[in-house]
């Protein structure tokens, strides 16, 4: 007689493991974190800058089919916010990251009203539009504390922020700025929206006729990315300290490497973009330093970074950890799938059979 | 300059952008492509030009003689490698390809032009001008305008009167359908590239010849022609012609109101303010 005892899996013995090993790897960095390397703390910083980034760049592209070129509008806008909450109002340097971080999601309201009308490549270029708008505004505006396209610089006098302590800190803030982020993006896609934003992706006409609010979810999930893109930029310049218009709304150094990120590491899985951030800032960091054995200038290291996203783009879409997971289909470090396991039967077969 | 040498330089600017701007059209018309070197091609056009006036002399107009059919290959070339590939795929892709490409492109260029500005020598030509009263046009924005707009007349004409152009508009309509009634689609969508590269092309050494330029330029190259598509309304040439010529004239109006502030910024603000009011466009069929 056969027992029929259907159920739900969602963690798996693979997803357990890895998601243990990167614990451990969080708990190592926050040790390298707290310690007095300064190299190794910018590296962090920039590397958990980038993670949550391209984790958020991928939750709009990979999930709810928004593919932005404007997000440098909320990088700026969370380090002009944080400029005139630090410098304008002497608050206190990270506290006023939390700040920042609100107000770009404050200004994704207007942004994406507008933004919305426009779909596909139209909406790419529209989000550009509007970052160049917000920064040729941020550039008008002489006074202190934006002081226009010259720039300024984050108020750290060394009796407040020792050097040590302000590195230290910020790798932790970045560390569990990119934790906070992941989980937020792996739990919203375990979550009911999680499942209405992968209709969408899948049939978009289809998640409408059976419910879905396209525009609520999609727009839900653009407000969680300015947040979290808002603070990312905040937390860059508590480390960088020096803050112009032309860079923090930059399109070549925000967008464009994130782009990139994503689609190496494999857009619309939750641990393709951090891989992908990952490995490209161990790249970029060896291939230009100067005494690296593969040198290359800016413009070859660029060249090869378009080449790279085309050729991805064109030829294998699904990425790194997408290939990984049609060789290995359990592969998963964050349990966001849903298999059915039918029956006791069933479920010993259904252990090399791949997703449900 | 007087409001109404604002307003003639304004529409004759507005020529130019609905040249970049058609290429645009073109390819998302047949194909539902949103091409992000668009911009990029059109500097690679002015570069090239430079080089050919700087090996063979002579005025950059002949260089056009040249570029249109190699940028008709280029686009040739373009459609089958890239874009071929991009057709009715995810958006996605088809943005990370070609943001991909504008940067392979742009630093292509700088590697082999470095960061200098340069200038495509037209002599006489670009200072003359024509007075009217208190009016005065530059030759070289009027004749700018005139190829513009003999352009989108013949593609006008070659879309409506030709077979070829037929087949064109039953491949945007309905691909499927079309290629059921015999049409090979890759050959369209090659035409269709074809068309918008040496288009580019035209508008890119037309820009040098007005402006120097720098091999960073395509980007906003590229919004000029994507905001006076999205003003103009998709779907329609001579929208985009308006598109262009509106998006001119608050250009030159605003910086001629406001002369410390960028004069991009007010083409910006327009585009928002008619995405916010009329999302089709001003004369637009299709929704965006």
């Amino acid at each position: 007689m056969i027992r029929t005892q259907n159920h739900v899996q969602r963690a798996t013995g693979t997803s357990k493991l890895l998601g243990g090993l990167a614990a451990l790897l969080v708990a190592w960095l926050a040790v390298l974190a707290t310690g007095d390397v300064a190299s190794t703390q910018t590296k962090i910083v920039e590397m958990c800058v980038f993670v949550v980034l391209a984790s958020m760049w991928n939750l709009l592209a990979g999930y709810t089919g928004l593919v932005s070129i404007g997000q440098q509008a909320f990088v700026g806008i969370g380090t002009y916010a944080l400029v005139v909450f630090a410098n304008g109002y002497d608050q206190d340097i990270y506290f006023s990251v939390l700040p920042a971080a609100l107000i770009a999601l404050v200004a994704a309201v207007p942004i994406a009203l507008l933004a919305f009308r426009l779909r596909g490549g139209y909406f790419a270029i529209g989000m550009w539009v509007i970052a160049e708008v917000v920064r040729l505004l941020v550039k008008q505006y002489k006074a202190d504390p934006i002081k226009g396209g010259s720039g300024t610089s984050l108020n750290v006098p060394v009796s407040l922020y020792p050097k040590v302590d302000r590195f230290q800190t910020t790798a932790l803030i970045a560390l569990a700025l990119a934790v906070v982020a992941v989980s937020v993006v792996a739990l919203l896609l375990r979550s009911r929206v999680g499942l209405s934003l992968q209709a969408v992706r899948d049939n978009e006409a289809g998640a409408a006729g059976l419910g879905v609010n396209v525009y609520r979810e999609r727009f839900f999930v653009f407000m969680i990315a300015a947040l979290f893109t808002g603070a990312a930029g905040a937390v860059w310049y508590l480390l960088k300290i020096r803050v112009q218009p032309d860079t923090a709304f930059s399109v070549g150094d925000w967008t464009a490497p994130i782009v990139v990120m994503v689609v190496i590491g494999g857009i619309g899985t939750v641990e393709g973009p951090v891989i992908g951030a990952v490995l490209w800032y161990l790249v970029r960091d060896y291939v230009t330093s100067s005494d690296s054995v593969i040198h290359f200038s800016d413009e070859w290291y660029l060249i090869y970074t378009g080449l790279i996203a085309l050729i991805v783009a064109l030829y294998a879409q699904r990425g790194l950890w997408g290939a990984l997971q049609d060789r290995f289909p359990r592969l998963q470090v964050f349990p966001i799938q849903r298999r059915l396991v039918v029956g006791d039967e069933v479920a010993v077969r259904g252990e090399d059979e791949g997703n449900g | 300059m007087n409001w109404l040498n604002a307003v003639v330089a304004g529409v004759l600017v507005g020529g130019l952008y609905a040249l970049y701007a058609t290429g645009l059209s073109v390819s998302f018309g047949v194909m539902r492509l949103v091409n992000l070197a668009h911009g990029d091609l059109a500097v690679m056009a002015a570069f090239l030009s430079s080089t050919l006036v700087l090996s063979a002399g002579g005025s950059p107009f002949w260089t056009i003689l040249v570029l249109l059919p190699v940028g008709f290959l280029v686009g040739l070339a373009l459609q089958r490698v890239v874009f071929d590939r991009l057709v009715g795929v995810d958006p996605a892709f088809q943005i990370v390809a070609t943001f991909g490409l504008s940067i392979v492109i742009q630093n292509a260029l700088l590697r082999v032009y470095s960061a200098d500005r340069r200038a495509l020598d037209v002599g006489k030509l670009k200072v003359d001008s024509v007075s009217i009263g208190d009016l005065s046009i530059g030759v070289f924005p009027l004749l700018r305008f005139l190829v513009a707009v003999a352009v989108l007349v013949s593609l006008s004409l070659f879309l409506g009167r030709t077979k070829l152009g037929r087949a064109f508009r039953a491949t945007s309509d309905d691909p499927v359908a079309a290629r059921l009634m015999g049409i090979n689609n890759r050959t369209i969508y090659m035409v269709a590239t074809g068309i918008a590269v040496s288009t580019v092309f035209l508008a890119g050494v037309f820009n040098g010849a007005q402006t120097n330029f720098a091999t960073s330029d395509g980007p906003g190259l590229l919004i000029f022609a994507f905001e006076a598509v999205i003003i103009g309304g998709l779907g329609s040439l001579w929208g985009t012609l308006a598109g262009g010529i509106v998006l001119g004239l608050a250009q030159t109006l605003g910086a001629e109101q406001f002369t410390d502030w960028p004069s991009q910024l007010f083409g910006h603000v327009l585009f928002l303010v008619v995405l916010a009011v009329r999302p089709n466009g001003l004369f637009g069929r299709v929704e965006a």
